[in-house]
């Protein structure tokens, strides 16, 4: 989690000149290429330059045990920071009741402000950022309890609105340390919010959004165009908002492709099944498509996994109940080695549009 | 970002607190639009333990026996909620879902509902003599008297202000937000299995809130209090009021 965008792209291009360094001794013994004395020293001069200077700027790791190091911390500063953040509601809710609401309120609002103050005092001593990620989900978990526990000790009605202000901090937070993880949440909380929206449009209650997923298509759709229409943003960033988008879709078609009696549109229940099952293959088909195209690996991994499971429900639903057990999973295997040809077919084609 | 970030993040905290902040002072603000005073009977106590230190109040609702509320939530009712149901129901097997939607409902406490209720379980108990489980039902009826929620729900609108108009000046009743579920059933044929209608039924999903905070001093007054034992007889009284957002509050709790 800790990694931030910069670092990550200075990690990709100590990763490449190490690639490098092996392809040019591989191609050294196979004499296929030899540099001269002087290019040779040239060359390494200016690597070690480079990985020096990222490694001063951005504490990169240039070595594959630096490298296991660096997971490692980044394993224990997620669960260090979530560990951290039960500890503190499980503290203040122990004690809560012993306290009156003036003093209750005052740390509930405290409590974000001064896990901010700290990641923003820690952020500039560290380049690594994993203190920093740390305060940064205490803060937002300090948020997310301030809110809940504000309309429990005033008996609030609870309100769709604090899924807008979890997400507008998460995302103020992603983009001011450059963090995946609190992005990750931002879009999660702000597809809940548009979908909690679209459901009280509707004439219903706003938690029953899971109940219409058609209301989860606008948020989706919304983050697939995000990288379309901000080019220039972080490519980590783009493939969170490609990601995240593609799962909101795909899952939203695929609760509508089992359960059609959940859909807004005037449809028999089966025939609204039927429906959202050939608009899912199609949009799988148009993720694959897309994938390739621009070469975007989340898109091919997530539409092929969409793409066979719609199948699945259609011929589940075809043959199940008529044909021998052994049959249907003979066809579902026979099926299953025509797809991985076509995949084949298409990584060799992505393989070439690469190389162009 | 870099250098907005930190008071960008501040103020939004700050604000969103505010925001809430204001709400409650609006809530809460001038007269409350209802005080009641309800009983453990209707207020469950929830107090908390050795990880929670919170107390809190739990409204309890009864419904006549079966699957009727009082009145039914039947479809006028429901229509009148928001509800719409299809002209032709579903297929017999096939399963509606209906969104639940935002509700008020008006909750009478021992009113014409409690004494229909005690009514309709009297009767019930009403066994030839001689018959061995009269004792126990009469005994059942007793605790009953004593010990049941007689909070029931009169009625719902999807207007608070009209519903108020409807019961002004009936201090045994109050209205309170909740959100309302509507289902669409077959009705079947007892001999022959056969489907020869569809009933519509509609039930209180949640009311809102449904527990309801006790703040210091009074949480001091029924902490020690601990979970009520089956059948006894109420032990506090808690005064209940509802500003103009209809968020409750307690403003006094009286052990008994």
């Amino acid at each position: 989690m800790a990694e931030t965008t910069g670092k990550r792209a200075a990690q990709r291009r100590v990763d490449r000149i190490h690639a490098f360094r092996r392809e040019l001794e591989q191609l050294s013994r196979e004499g296929a290429l030899e540099l001269t004395d002087e290019q040779q020293t040239n060359l390494e001069a200016h690597l070690e330059s480079t990985l020096a200077g990222l490694a001063a700027r951005y504490d990169v790791d240039i070595s594959d045990s630096q490298k296991r190091i660096s997971l490692a911390m980044r394993i224990a500063s997620t669960l260090g920071g979530l560990a951290i953040c039960a500890a503190v509601f499980l503290f203040f809710y122990r004690y809560w009741g012993l306290l009156h609401t003036p003093v209750q309120v005052g740390i509930l609002i405290l409590v974000p402000i001064a896990a901010l103050i700290a990641a923003e005092a820690v952020s500039r001593r560290e380049k690594t950022l994993y203190y920093t990620s740390l305060l940064v989900l205490l803060a937002l978990a300090g948020f997310v309890m301030n809110l809940v526990m504000l309309g429990y000790i005033f008996n609030i009605a609870p309100t769709p609105a604090a899924f807008l202000a979890w997400g507008a901090l998460a995302w103020i937070l992603a983009y001011r340390f450059r963090l995946l993880l609190p992005l990750a949440a931002a879009l999660i909380a702000l597809v809940i919010y548009t979908a909690s929206l679209g459901v009280t449009f509707a004439g219903g209650f706003w938690d029953a959004s899971p109940e219409r997923p058609e209301t989860y298509l606008p948020g989706g759709l919304a983050l697939l165009a995000v990288p379309l229409l901000w080019r220039r943003s972080d490519e980590d960033f783009r493939f969170i908002y490609r990601t995240l988008g593609l799962l909101f879709v795909g899952l939203a078609l695929l609760v509508l492709a089992v359960a059609g009696q959940l859909t807004f549109l005037p449809l028999a229940g089966q025939t609204a099944a039927d429906f959202y099952q050939a608009v899912g293959l199609a949009a799988a088909a148009a993720a694959i498509w897309a994938g390739v195209r621009y070469r975007l690996s989340e898109c091919i991994n997530l539409g092929s996994a969409f793409f066979a499971v719609y199948l699945f429900i259609r011929l589940y639903q075809w043959w199940w109940d008529w044909m021998p057990r052994y049959l249907f999973f003979l066809i579902i295997g026979l099926i299953a080695l025509v797809l991985m040809a076509i995949f084949h077919r298409l990584r060799r084609r992505t393989g070439r549009a690469e190389a162009a | 970002m870099k250098r907005t970030g930190l008071p960008l993040a501040i103020a939004l905290i700050l604000a969103a607190n505010g925001l809430a902040l204001l709400g409650v002072v609006r809530n809460q603000a001038g007269e409350p639009l209802q005080t009641i005073e309800l009983t453990e009977r209707e207020l469950e106590l929830q107090t908390g333990n050795q990880e929670n230190s919170g107390v809190s109040l739990r409204l309890v609702v009864s419904r006549f026996p079966g699957n009727t509320p009082h009145p039914p939530l039947d479809r006028a009712l429901l229509e009148k909620l928001g509800f719409r149901f299809p002209v032709v129901p579903p297929a017999s097997g096939s399963r509606l879902v209906l969104l639940p939607r935002p509700a008020f409902l008006a909750l009478e406490c021992e009113g014409a509902a409690w004494q229909q209720w005690l009514q309709r379980a009297e009767e019930d108990v009403q066994i030839p003599p001689g018959a061995s489980s009269q004792p126990s039902q009469e005994e059942r009826l007793q605790r009953d008297r004593e010990t049941m929620s007689r909070l029931f729900l009169i009625d719902a609108a999807q207007d608070a202000l009209e519903l108020r108009r409807r019961y002004a000046g009936q201090h045994r009743v109050m209205v309170v937000r909740a959100t309302v579920r509507a289902r669409i059933e077959d009705v079947k044929d007892l001999k022959t299995g056969t489907v020869t209608g569809h009933n519509v039924i509609g039930h209180v999903a949640t009311i809102l809130p449904a527990v309801i905070h006790v703040p210091l001093p009074h949480s001091r007054l029924l902490a020690p209090l601990g979970p009520a034992a089956a059948w006894q007889e109420p032990r506090y009284t808690v005064t209940l009021q509802y500003g103009h957002s209809l968020e409750p509050w307690v403003s006094a709790v009286k052990i008994h």
